[in-house]
């Protein structure tokens, strides 16, 4: 080979090499200064949003955190206030009782074991029925009560059969006494929301804070019986679902994780309500290379924190 | 001078030549990369200020919000440790996820996966940076939040020599690969999310009623029944400094 044919070859493959690598844009000409003027305005347009991202910041070092508005919760009333009349009439009825509503009792005189006296009580279990009609709830949202609301024109019809149960020295009968009239006053009756984290999520719950009030009356007697309930109980989920999976090949074949979410900490907000927790990942494979991926080769599970 | 003496030659005339050149394209393709994930930075810093701007409310522009935190994201992105792709070029070599990292920052997080390359022969290894774009999309009729790194760059980390003449070629042959093709075979992940949110009015079949200070009535209670459920769409993702909100509107489906 001649020095000149040498020259030809370095270049002919100088050109193979080279000529690519320039078109591809190897020069960086002015480029340090472009980089330089980006990373400034990127700082500076960074420095002006930090204020308005502030809102959004979690602060507390939760993995996962679900702030939900409470209108599903509102929503709840207006779905009550438009069912028709016969499905907003409650019906509540006794099927057992404990206690008594007056008790008056001497000793027995010696040598009689017991006591003598009566016990003003229910008749019978099931003594006590009442039928209430709510006509309407109104409600709204705040910071401190969640959801509060107050049952509005409602009226109520309830009795209770009373028995007067009789001891003498040790042997007991039971009379009946007669009913007494109870009034039902709901238009007081109001409740606000409860929250509870739990492992699906937060449980909300509507509860009477207030109660509806039902007096009866019997024999120049009168006793309150303050009717609470709790008006629904629910779950908002998490969000983050249970399970989860990345592609841990070329060919589409997926790793899986199973997320264990635990919530503990739950909140109510002006608008809505907020749930935050922690978050462990379990892999359900164990790390593999891609030619185990591909032959399906599972490993044990293991757990990131 | 003969020909073998040429031939001895020629490769060290050529490096001579090339390895400048190379070193030099490397460091622009690098500076151009930056270039352009700093211009998609300031793009995404501006998109979540104007948004953040209209001091959005929970229950008016958005009705719930999800935050997922940066640090459960790189838990999440461990899992693809060790995650090998085989490479096109050069011809048998092998690619290796080692590291993939979200770095958040308001506005955009930066994606940083290190990999190493292994020719066929398993002689020469190189460590390697990808840069990549974050694609994050909710599909709320899988339940899921997708995640996929589009590719942009695959960078030799490499300190070239004339003195290595097979990783100087084994790192030119790295250099022609098509960073796009390999988008699809890299990191995605699915984060899953909950499409619907039920809201059951459902109160309790028994209460009890307090009889006065001396007693109590066991009850059962009748009471109205009825659920409603809503459907969480994901209207919006902004990335900040802490990780992930992604915002919801509910939509009632019954």
């Amino acid at each position: 080979m001649t020095p000149k044919s040498i020259l030809v070859r370095i270049g002919s493959i100088m050109c193979r090499f080279s000529a690519p690598l320039v078109l591809a844009g190897c020069t960086t000409t002015g480029m340090d200064q472009e980089i330089t003027r980006l990373r400034t305005l990127a700082e500076t347009e960074r420095a002006e949003l930090a204020p308005h991202a502030s809102q959004f910041r979690e602060t507390t070092g939760r993995d996962v955190r679900l702030d939900v508005s409470g209108r599903p919760l509102l929503d709840t009333l207006d779905k009550f206030n438009g069912l028709p009349t016969a499905d907003r009439l409650m019906y509540v009825g006794s099927y057992n009782y404990r206690g008594y509503l007056q008790y008056g009792w001497t000793d027995c005189p010696w040598p009689f074991d017991g006591r003598f006296g009566e016990k003003l009580e229910p008749m019978f279990n099931e003594a006590f029925q009442a039928a209430l009609y709510v006509d309407k709830i109104e409600g709204s949202w705040n910071a401190r009560q969640g959801l509060a609301f107050k049952l509005k024109r409602s009226v109520g019809v309830a009795a209770l059969a009373l028995g007067l149960e009789i001891e003498t020295c040790d042997i007991f009968f039971k009379v009946p006494a007669g009913v007494a009239v109870v009034i039902a006053g709901a238009d007081s009756a109001g409740g606000s929301t409860r929250l509870k984290p739990t492992a699906e999520g937060i449980e909300y719950r509507l509860v009477l804070d207030d109660p509806i009030l039902m007096i009866a009356s019997y024999d120049g007697l009168t006793i309150p019986f303050p009717y609470k309930f709790e008006l629904t109980k629910g779950n908002i989920p998490h969000m983050l679902g249970h399970a989860g999976k990345v592609q841990v090949s070329q060919n589409g074949a997926e790793r899986k994780y199973v997320l264990d979410t635990r919530l503990d900490k739950a909140d109510l907000l002006d608008n809505g309500l907020s749930i935050s927790g922690l978050v462990t990942v379990n892999w359900q494979e164990a790390r593999v290379s891609m030619a185990e991926a591909e032959r399906g080769t599972n490993g044990n599970s293991r757990e990131i924190r | 001078m003969t020909d073998i003496t040429h031939r001895r030659l020629l490769p060290l005339v050529v490096l001579l030549a090339v390895t400048p050149a190379l070193t030099g394209c490397i460091q622009g393709r690098v500076k151009a990369l930056e270039i352009r994930q700093l211009n998609a930075e300031i793009a995404g810093i501006r998109d979540a200020r104007a948004f953040l701007d209209t001091s959005p409310q929970l229950g008016s522009a958005y009705d719930a919000h999800l935050f997922v935190g940066g640090g459960l994201f790189n838990r999440f992105l461990d899992g693809l440790n060790n995650y090998e792709i085989p490479l096109d070029k050069p011809k048998g070599a092998v690619m290796t996820i080692e590291r993939t990292q979200l770095e958040f920052k308001d506005g955009a997080p930066t994606a940083f996966i290190i990999a190493k390359a292994r020719d066929r022969k398993n002689r020469i290894e190189v460590r390697l940076r990808l840069r990549a774009d974050l694609n994050m999309v909710a599909d709320p009729e899988k339940g899921e939040v997708n995640i996929t790194f589009a590719v942009r760059e695959i960078v030799p980390e490499v300190r070239l020599s004339i003195f290595r003449l097979r990783q100087l070629f084994f790192v030119a042959g790295l250099l022609r690969l098509e960073a796009d093709k390999y988008s699809s075979s890299l990191p995605a992940s699915a984060i899953p999310i909950a499409g619907t949110l039920p809201i059951v009015m459902d109160p309790a079949e028994t209460g009890e009623i307090a009889m006065g200070k001396t007693g109590v009535l066991f009850v059962r209670q009748k009471l109205p029944h009825f659920s409603l459920l809503y459907r969480y769409r994901a209207s919006r993702a902004l990335t900040l400094a802490d990780g992930v909100h992604v915002l919801f509107k509910l939509e009632r489906v019954q």
